[in-house]
C-alpha cells in the first residue's frame, strides 16, 4: 500500500506538510526527524511504492545523502521529492544530480502547503505511474 | 825659479786690499771659464775680471752663460767704480778696461786700424801697477799671444801668474804667456782656481811645473843651426820658449804652416835669416825706459861715479851690454855727459862702450837717428842739447856720439871690458837658460871695477856672484860691487868652451846660385883670381891663385892679404880692394909685377864687386899681359933702396888716391845712406803697419772665434728649445697652426687636426683650403682680422662632431725674427674645465645647501661634511660642530640598515624617517628624508648620505612637480611654447627634444602668414596686455590640412625684456582623438586605481562575503519560523469557527507573517546577487523589452501605463539576466511610483565607448538631494502606501556595477524622473 514518507528535522514543517497531505489524501504518512531515522525506516518497511518528501538542509546527513543512499539501496529507487527553504539554483542543481524526483520550495502558509501537496498527490499518486518492481535493497545490511 | 827669474815675493795683499785675480781668455775661452768658476768659492773675497776679444758690434752672453757657474754677481764693468770682493766684472763689447787706485777704468776702444787691440795686456799692465803683489793674471785658451806682455807686467810686479795647461782648446795665449818665463805655473782651470785660493790665503804659489817642457822642435833646432851658421850667433842658450815664440812669430809672418815649411824657404832667404835674427835678439828699448830707474841713476849712481872718476883722475867707463838700437846707451851717455858737466873742476872723459850681439841693431844704433816716437821720453832740453832735427827724425850730435864705442860682442863667447865702472845689462839675460846667466853675469862682473855699479832688469838677479855686492834698488836691481869683492875668474872653462871659434867655412852657407856664379866666371876668365867677402876673407881660390897664398905661421887666419906672401900683389891687391869697397863695381887694370917674380910673370889685377842678394863679394882676378912692361930692372945687390924708393913713391901715390877715393866714397856712401835710411824707414814703418794689421787680424779673428762659440752655445740652446718646443707640440692636447703672412699653413701639431682636416701634406697649403670642424663660421673672418693687425681674437666654441666639446680658439700675430710675423691659432679643450667648474659651482653650492650632506668612507669614517644651515635641526648627528662625527653605522639603525645596503648593494637607498628624538619631533622636523648614494673613488666605495627635512621634502616634490609639468610641456609634440622676443620674432620654440626648431621651421613652411600674424597676435596682446587668440589654416608636413590654434599669452619678463606667447598647434581631428586618447588614459588609471582600491580592500571583500552569505542564511533560517507562524495561524483559522472573535487576531498574525516573508525575500535577492564577474553577451535589448514587458503585463494593464519604445534599439552588452532584472525593476518602480497614468520610455544611445539605456517616466520624482540615497539598500523615499522594500535600486546598481557599468538618475520631482545605465563596450566571450 502507498506510504508518503517525510523527513525533516523541523517538527514544525514536519507536521505542516503531514497535516496538508493528510487533508488531501488518504494514505499512510511516516514522519522521520532525520535522515538516519528515515533509512532505517525504508530498510524495514520501505518499498517502492513509497513516496519520499525530503527536506534538504539537516543536520547531520542531509536530503542529498538520503536521495543518494536511497539510490544505493535500491535496484529501483523510490520517487523522492524535496521540499526545501531554500530557492538557489545551487541547490536545486544538487537535488537533481542526485536524483531527485522533483524539487519545491517550501511555501510559506498552510493553505499553500495544502495546495502544493494537493497537486502532488494528483500527481505522483493519482496520474503518474510509480515504479512497481522489488524496491527491496539488494543487500538488506546496507543501512548505516 | 830656476828660470833665474826672480821677483818680489810678497805676500797677497791681505785684508786691507783684496786680491784682483783677472782672467784673460779668448777662442775656446768659455769652457775653462766655466770650469774656473764652478770651482771657485763664491766667499774668497777676491775680485774677477774677465777680460774677452768681443765684438765691438755684439752683446756679449756671457754674463747669462756664467750665471749658473758662479753665485757671485756678475757685471758689466762701468767706469769708475769701485772694484767689489766676490764679484764678477765682465768686459764691455767695443770697450777696453783697465783698473787705477781699485776703480774700474772703461774706455771705449779706439777703432783706429793702427791701433793694436790687446785688452788682457791692457788689463794685466793696468792691474800690475794697480794691485802688484795683490794681482792674479790668468791666461787660458786663446789664439795670438795676448796677454804674455801684461803676463810679465803682473809676474815682475810680484803677482801671481798662472796659465791653462794643455787643455786649452787653442793654446797660443798660454803658450805665448808660458814661454815668457814669466809664469808660475800651468794647470787646469780648476787647479787655477785652487791655487788662486790658496795664494789669497797663504801667498803661497803653485809648484811649477811644465813651462821649461817646451823644448825646440827638429824644425827649431834645424833653424837654430841655420841661424848659427848665417850669423855666427849661437842661440843655443837661449831658452827654448822664447825662442820658439819668437819663431812661430816670424812663421806666422810669413804665412807659413808650420816651422819645417818655414825652414825650407828661410834655408834659401838670408834677409828672412836676418828678420828672424833680429826678432830673437831685439829687445824692447826706449830712451830712458823706466823712468824712474835712470832718476836713481842721475841722482845717486852717476853722480858719485863721475866724482869717484874725477878723483882718480880716470875716464869714467861705462859698459852697455845688449844695447840694441842704442837708445839706452844714448841716455846713459846724456846723463853722464850732464853729470861731467855738472863738475867743477877736472872733468873725467867719458867712454861708454854699447854692444850687441846683433850687428843690425848696432848699425841703428850708431847712425844714432830716432823717430819722433822715439824721442817721446827725451826732455826738450836734452832734445836740442843732444840731438840735431831732421824732418822726420832726430840724429845725436857728434859730441854725444863720440862718447860711445858701439861694437858687436857676445857676452857669452867673447871678451868682457875691464875696470868698468858701470855694467848695465838689461833684459837680456831673461833670454839665457840659467847657466849661460851665471856665464853672463861672471863676464859683467869680471869686468865691473870694485865700487861699480851694476844694473840689471827688474825680472834678473844677480844669483852666483850676489855675495861680492850690496843692493842700492831691489825694484830697479841697482847693484854696487863690494871695494873688497874678490876678482873673480871668468870661468874660464865655461868661457873657454865658449870661445871656441867654430872653424866657418862660409862657403857652406853660400848657396848654390853663387856656386853656379862661380862657375860662370871660371868659365869666362881662365885666370887666378881670389874671391873675398865683405871681410876680406878668402872664400873661393880660382884657378892658379893658390899658389899666391900661404897660411901664415901661428893662428890660422882667413884674411886674404894676410895670406897673401908676394908685397907687391898684397899692395896691388890691398889697393883693388879698397877701391871696390868704396863701391866701384869695377876696378881699372893694376899693372902688378910680383917680387918674387923674375919679371917675366906680369899680370893685370883687376878687381870686380859681386852682388848676390844681400851679400857681397870681391873677385880679384889676374890677366895676363901679353906684351910684358919693360921694368926697369930691379937692382939686386946693396940693399933694397931703389925698391924701398919705387914703395914709397908707390905708397904715396897710393895714398893719394886713395884720399881721393875715400872721399868720393864718402859722399856718395853719404847720400846713398841717406837713401838706404829714408827707405828703410819706409819699410819699417810698412812692417809695422802690416803687423799691427796682422794682430788687428789676429785679434778679429780671435773675437770671431768668441762669437762662434757663443754662437754654438746658443745654437745648442736653440736646439735644445726646439726640441723642447716640438715635445711640447706634440704632446699637448692644444691644437695650434702656425700660418706664415701669406696665410699658408706653415706648421701644425697633431692635436690641430681634431679641429681642422690637415695632413701633412697640407704645410705650405693656404689655411682658407682647410676644413674646420668647429662650429665657427666667422672664423675666416677673424683670422682676417687679425692679420689686418686688429689683435687677438678669443672665442669659445663648439667642436662640430660633439656640441658637448667646449673649445677656446686664439687667433693672434707673433713675432718672428727680421721683422717678420706669423698667425697662430691655438685650440684648447676646455670641456673638462667647463665641466670642472659647473661640478665646483656644484660643489660650492651643496656647501651652501640647506641639505645636510655627508661623505663617509669605506672605514665609515666621515670625511666631508656641509655646513647646512639645517645641519643643527636635524634630529641626526650631521651637526658639523659636533667635534667628533659620527659614523653612519652608529646613527640611527634605519640609516645604518640602509648604509650597510648601499655599500654593499652598490644601489642609492632612499628613506624617510622618523626622529627617535623627541625635542627634534616637538620643532617640526620629526620626519626627514634620507638619500645614501654609493660611488666609487680612488678604489674607495664611499657613500654619501643627504638628509633633508620633511617640510623641506614638500618643497622639494613641489619643486619636482613643476619641473615634470614643463617636461611635460617640452615633451609634447603637439602643444608647443614659443616665445618672442619684444618685436615679435620667435626666440625659441619648445618641443620634443630637438624638435623646438623643427617647430618652427614647420611653422614657417606651413603658415608662410603665420609668422606676420603671430606678430600681430603679439603686438595685440603686448600692446593691450590681454590674450589673444588666432586661427592658422596651412598644410601639414603630410600634405593634409592643418589648423593651428594660436593662443597668445602676454607674459612680461623684465630680466628678459621678453614676452612670451604660447601657442597650442593642433588640427582637430587629432585633437579628438587625442581627447579620446586621454579619456581612456584617465579611464585606464582609473580602473588601475579601482583595482589597486579592491585589492587594497581585500578584507573588505571578504567581509562582504561573508556579510552575503549571512544574510543569506539568516534569510533563509528566518523563513523556516515565519513559515511555521504563518502557516499555523492559517490552521487555527481553518479550525476555529468563522464567528470566533479570534480569526481578525490570527487573520493579523498572517498578514505580519507574509510581510516578513516579502522583506526576507527582499534579502535573499540582494544577497544572492553573484559579485562575481557574469559572462556577457550581446543583448538584443528590443527582445529583452518584449520579455520585460510581458513580465509586467498584469501591472501594466491594471494600471493603463503607456510604455513608449523606438523600434531598435541598440545592442547592449552585458550579463542578459542582469539587465532583464534592472529593466523590470525600473519599470516596475516607473509604474509603482505613478500617480496617474504612467508613460514610461525606454531609449538608448551609444556613448563614450558604451550604450546608455534610459528609463524615464512622468513620475513622482525625488529631490536631488536625495539621490545619494536613491541606491542604497533598504532606503525608501516614498510612505508605505506603495508596497516595496527599497532594494530594487540598490539590486539594479549592484546588477549594474558588476558589469563595469554606471548607473544615474536625475529627476524633477513632481515632473518625472530619469534613470541611465551606462554599459560598456566590453570584449564578449562568445
Amino acid at each position: 500500500m502507498t506510504t508518503i514518507l517525510l523527513i525533516d528535522d523541523n517538527g514544525a514543517d514536519l507536521e505542516i506538510i503531514r497535516r496538508a497531505f493528510s487533508t488531501v489524501v488518504d494514505v499512510r504518512i511516516e514522519s522521520a526527524s532525520s535522515a538516519a531515522d528515515a533509512l532505517e525506516w525504508f530498510a524495514a518497511h520501505g518499498d517502492p511504492d513509497t513516496l519520499v518528501v525530503t527536506d534538504l538542509n539537516m543536520p547531520g546527513a542531509d536530503g542529498i545523502a538520503v536521495i543518494e543512499q536511497l539510490r544505493d539501496l535500491c535496484e529501483i529507487p523510490p520517487v523522492t521529492l524535496v521540499f526545501s527553504t531554500s530557492a538557489r539554483a545551487v541547490d536545486v542543481d544538487r537535488a537533481y544530480a542526485a536524483g531527485a524526483n522533483g524539487y519545491h520550495t517550501k511555501p510559506m502558509g498552510f493553505h499553500e502547503t495544502t495546495e502544493l501537496c494537493g497537486q502532488i498527490a494528483s500527481y505522483w499518486l493519482g496520474s503518474a505511474a510509480r515504479p512497481r518492481g522489488s524496491t527491496r535493497p539488494a543487500e538488506a545490511s546496507g543501512v548505516a | 825659479m830656476e828660470n833665474g827669474v826672480d821677483v818680489t815675493e810678497a805676500r797677497p795683499g791681505g785684508a786691507d786690499r783684496s786680491v784682483l785675480c783677472a782672467l784673460g781668455a779668448s777662442a775656446g775661452g768659455l769652457a775653462p771659464v766655466e770650469e774656473f768658476f764652478d770651482a771657485i768659492p763664491p766667499d774668497t773675497g777676491m775680485s774677477f775680471v774677465l777680460v774677452q776679444h768681443l765684438s765691438p758690434d755684439h752683446e756679449s752672453m756671457m754674463g747669462a752663460l756664467l750665471e749658473s757657474h758662479t753665485e757671485m754677481p756678475i757685471l758689466q764693468a762701468v767706469d769708475d767704480t769701485q772694484l767689489e770682493p766676490d764679484h764678477v766684472y765682465l768686459i764691455p763689447p767695443g770697450a777696453e778696461i783697465s783698473v787705477a787706485g781699485g776703480r774700474m777704468q772703461v774706455r771705449d776702444r779706439k777703432l783706429d786700424r793702427r791701433d793694436l787691440h790687446r785688452p788682457i795686456d791692457t788689463f794685466f799692465t793696468s792691474m800690475a801697477a794697480d794691485f802688484g803683489p795683490a794681482a792674479i793674471a790668468i791666461v787660458l785658451s786663446g789664439t795670438g799671444s795676448d796677454g804674455t806682455a801684461g803676463i810679465e807686467r803682473v809676474r815682475r810686479a810680484g803677482g801671481l801668474t798662472l796659465v791653462q795647461d794643455s787643455s786649452a782648446a787653442f793654446e797660443g795665449m798660454p803658450d805665448a804667456a808660458l814661454r815668457s818665463g814669466f809664469v808660475d805655473a800651468s794647470m787646469s782651470p780648476s787647479d787655477i782656481a785652487d791655487a788662486c785660493v790658496v795664494y789669497r790665503e797663504t801667498g803661497r804659489r803653485p809648484v811649477s811645473q811644465g813651462h821649461d817642457d817646451v823644448a825646440l822642435t827638429p824644425a827649431d833646432a834645424e833653424l837654430v843651426g841655420l841661424l848659427e851658421e848665417a850669423t855666427g850667433i849661437s842661440f843655443s842658450e837661449y831658452k827654448p820658449g822664447t825662442m820658439r815664440r819668437r819663431i812661430e812669430r816670424r812663421v806666422t809672418l810669413a804665412d807659413m804652416p808650420d816651422t819645417a815649411s818655414y825652414l825650407v824657404g828661410a834655408r834659401d832667404n838670408t834677409v828672412e835669416l836676418e828678420e828672424l835674427t833680429r826678432d830673437l835678439l831685439i829687445d824692447v828699448t826706449g830712451f830712458f825706459r823706466d823712468t824712474e830707474m835712470f832718476d836713481l841713476l842721475e841722482h845717486e849712481i852717476l853722480p858719485q861715479l863721475v866724482l869717484e872718476a874725477a878723483s882718480a883722475n880716470d875716464p869714467i867707463r861705462v859698459w852697455v851690454a845688449g844695447c840694441s838700437t842704442g837708445q839706452e846707451a844714448y841716455s846713459i851717455a846724456m846723463l853722464l855727459l850732464e853729470a861731467v858737466e855738472s863738475l867743477h873742476g877736472s872733468r873725467p872723459t867719458v867712454q861708454i862702450f854699447a854692444t850687441d850681439i846683433h850687428d843690425g841693431s848696432l848699425r841703428h844704433a850708431t847712425e844714432g837717428r830716432y823717430s819722433a816716437d822715439d824721442m817721446a821720453e827725451v826732455s826738450e832740453a836734452r832734445r836740442s842739447r843732444f840731438f840735431d832735427e831732421l824732418s822726420t827724425s832726430w840724429r845725436v850730435k857728434p859730441e854725444l856720439r863720440s862718447v860711445i864705442t858701439f861694437a858687436q860682442h857676445n857676452l857669452l863667447a867673447d871678451a868682457p871690458f875691464t875696470r868698468v865702472d858701470l855694467v848695465t845689462c838689461r833684459n837680456v839675460m831673461i833670454y839665457f837658460q840659467p847657466s849661460a846667466q851665471d856665464r853672463a853675469l861672471g863676464a859683467m862682473n869680471f869686468a865691473l871695477r870694485p865700487g861699480g855699479a851694476m844694473v840689471l832688469g827688474s825680472s834678473e838677479a844677480l844669483g852666483p856672484i850676489e855675495i861680492d855686492y850690496e843692493t842700492v834698488s831691489s825694484t830697479w836691481r841697482i847693484y854696487r860691487k863690494k871695494v873688497d869683492a874678490v876678482a873673480r875668474s871668468l870661468r874660464a872653462g865655461q868661457m873657454g868652451a865658449r870661445l871656441r871659434v867654430p872653424v866657418r867655412t862660409p862657403a857652406f852657407a853660400a848657396d848654390q846660385r853663387l856656386l853656379r856664379t862661380y862657375d860662370a866666371l871660371l868659365e869666362a876668365h881662365f885666370a887666378s883670381g881670389l874671391l873675398l867677402n865683405e871681410r876680406r876673407e878668402l872664400v873661393h881660390t880660382i884657378g892658379g891663385a893658390t899658389g899666391w897664398l900661404r897660411q901664415p905661421t901661428g893662428r890660422p887666419t882667413l884674411d886674404a892679404l894676410s895670406m897673401v906672401t908676394d908685397a907687391n900683389l898684397r899692395l896691388a891687391l890691398g889697393a883693388t880692394l879698397r877701391e871696390l869697397e868704396t863701391g866701384s863695381d869695377r876696378t881699372e887694370p893694376r899693372f902688378v909685377v910680383p917680387t918674387e917674380n923674375d919679371g917675366r910673370a906680369q899680370a893685370m889685377l883687376i878687381g870686380e864687386t859681386i852682388r848676390v842678394g844681400s851679400a857681397t863679394h870681391y873677385l880679384l882676378f889676374t890677366r895676363e899681359v901679353e906684351e910684358p912692361l919693360e921694368l926697369p930692372p930691379t937692382p939686386r945687390s946693396a940693399g933694397v933702396a931703389p925698391e924701398d924708393t919705387e914703395y914709397t913713391l908707390q905708397l904715396e901715390a897710393e895714398l893719394l888716391y886713395t884720399r881721393e877715393s875715400l872721399q868720393a866714397a864718402l859722399e856718395e856712401q853719404e847720400t846713398s845712406n841717406e837713401e838706404l835710411n829714408a827707405a828703410n824707414e819706409e819699410l819699417i814703418a810698412s812692417n809695422e803697419e802690416l803687423q799691427s794689421t796682422n794682430e788687428e787680424l789676429s785679434s778679429v779673428n780671435e773675437e770671431l772665434r768668441t762669437l762662434n762659440d757663443e754662437h754654438h752655445i746658443r745654437l745648442d740652446q736653440v736646439l735644445e728649445l726646439s726640441a723642447d718646443l716640438e715635445q711640447l707640440m706634440s704632446s699637448t692636447e692644444i691644437g695650434v697652426v702656425f700660418l706664415a703672412e701669406d696665410r699658408s699653413i706653415r706648421r701644425f701639431n697633431e692635436p690641430a687636426r681634431d679641429y681642422f682636416r690637415v695632413r701633412e701634406g697640407d704645410v705650405s697649403r693656404p689655411f682658407e683650403d682647410i676644413v674646420s670642424r668647429l662650429s665657427y663660421a666667422q672664423l675666416d673672418e677673424d683670422i682676417n682680422s687679425v692679420f689686418n693687425g686688429e689683435g687677438a681674437q678669443v672665442q669659445t666654441v663648439s667642436h662640430a662632431d660633439d656640441r658637448a666639446r667646449r673649445l677656446v680658439v686664439r687667433v693672434d700675430r707673433y713675432e718672428l725674427p727680421r721683422d717678420r710675423w706669423g698667425v697662430f691659432i691655438a685650440v684648447v679643450d676646455v670641456t673638462d674645465v667647463v665641466v670642472a667648474e659647473e661640478e665646483r659651482a656644484l660643489a660650492s653650492l651643496l656647501l651652501a645647501s640647506p641639505l645636510v650632506v655627508g661623505i663617509w668612507d669605506e672605514d665609515d669614517q666621515l670625511l666631508y661634511r656641509n655646513r647646512s644651515v639645517l645641519a643643527g635641526e636635524l634630529p641626526v648627528p650631521f651637526d658639523p660642530e659636533e667635534p667628533q662625527p659620527v659614523p653612519l653605522a652608529l646613527m640611527d639603525e634605519t640609516i645604518s640598515i640602509a648604509a650597510e645596503r648601499a655599500r654593499n648593494e652598490g644601489a642609492t637607498v632612499v628613506g624617510f624617517q622618523r626622529a627617535a628624538d623627541r625635542d627634534a619631533a616637538a620643532e617640526g622636523f620629526d620626519e626627514y628624508l634620507f638619500i645614501l648614494h654609493p660611488f666609487d673613488l680612488v678604489g674607495q666605495r664611499l657613500v654619501g648620505a643627504i638628509a633633508v627635512p620633511a617640510t623641506h621634502v614638500a618643497e622639494m616634490i613641489e619643486a619636482r612637480a613643476r619641473e615634470m609639468f614643463s617636461r611635460a610641456i617640452v615633451g609634447h609634440d603637439r602643444l608647443s611654447i614659443v616665445t618672442f622676443d619684444r618685436n615679435g620674432d620667435p626666440i625659441e620654440a619648445s618641443g620634443i627634444e630637438g624638435t623646438g626648431d623643427r617647430l618652427l621651421d614647420n611653422l614657417r613652411r606651413q603658415f608662410p602668414e603665420a609668422f606676420d600674424d603671430m606678430r600681430a597676435a603679439h603686438l595685440a596682446a603686448a600692446t593691450k596686455g590681454v590674450p589673444s587668440h588666432l586661427q592658422l589654416r596651412g598644410q601639414g608636413p603630410d600634405g593634409d590640412p592643418a589648423v593651428v590654434d594660436l593662443h597668445v599669452q602676454p607674459v612680461e619678463d623684465s630680466l628678459l625684456g621678453a614676452i612670451g606667447i604660447g601657442i597650442h598647434v593642433a588640427d582637430y581631428e587629432r585633437q579628438l582623438w587625442e581627447l579620446k586618447d586621454e579619456v581612456a588614459r584617465l579611464r585606464a588609471e582609473l580602473i588601475e586605481e579601482r583595482e589597486q582600491g579592491l585589492t587594497r580592500a581585500d578584507d573588505l571583500a571578504e567581509r562582504n562575503h561573508d556579510l552575503d552569505n549571512f544574510a543569506h542564511v539568516a534569510a533563509h533560517d528566518l523563513k523556516a519560523p515565519i513559515r511555521s507562524v504563518r502557516s499555523f495561524a492559517e490552521l487555527a483559522m481553518d479550525e476555529l469557527p468563522d464567528a470566533s472573535p479570534a480569526q481578525p487576531h490570527m487573520q493579523q498574525v498572517v498578514d505580519a507573517s507574509m510581510r516578513m516573508t516579502s522583506l526576507l525575500e527582499s534579502l535573499l535577492d540582494f544577497a544572492s546577487i553573484d559579485r562575481q564577474q557574469p559572462d556577457k553577451e550581446i543583448i538584443n535589448l528590443t527582445d529583452v523589452v518584449e520579455e520585460v514587458t510581458a513580465d509586467l503585463d498584469s501591472v501594466i494593464s491594471q494600471r493603463g501605463a503607456r510604455i513608449i519604445r523606438p523600434e531598435r534599439f541598440d545592442d547592449v552588452r552585458g550579463d542578459r539576466a542582469g539587465v532583464r532584472q534592472v529593466l523590470v525593476n525600473l519599470v516596475q518602480n516607473a509604474i509603482k511610483y505613478s500617480d496617474e497614468e504612467p508613460v514610461i520610455e525606454l531609449t538608448t544611445r551609444v556613448e563614450d565607448e558604451g550604450v546608455v539605456i534610459v528609463v524615464s517616466d512622468n513620475g513622482r520624482g525625488f529631490e536631488m538631494t536625495e539621490v545619494d540615497r536613491l541606491f542604497e539598500p533598504f532606503q525608501r523615499l516614498h510612505d508605505t502606501s506603495v508596497s516595496g522594500n527599497g532594494v530594487g535600486l540598490a539590486i539594479c546598481k549592484r546588477i549594474v556595477e558588476r558589469q563595469d557599468g554606471r548607473i544615474w538618475a536625475s529627476s524633477v520631482p513632481g515632473e518625472g524622473s530619469r534613470f541611465s545605465i551606462w554599459l560598456p563596450d566590453t570584449d564578449v566571450e562568445r
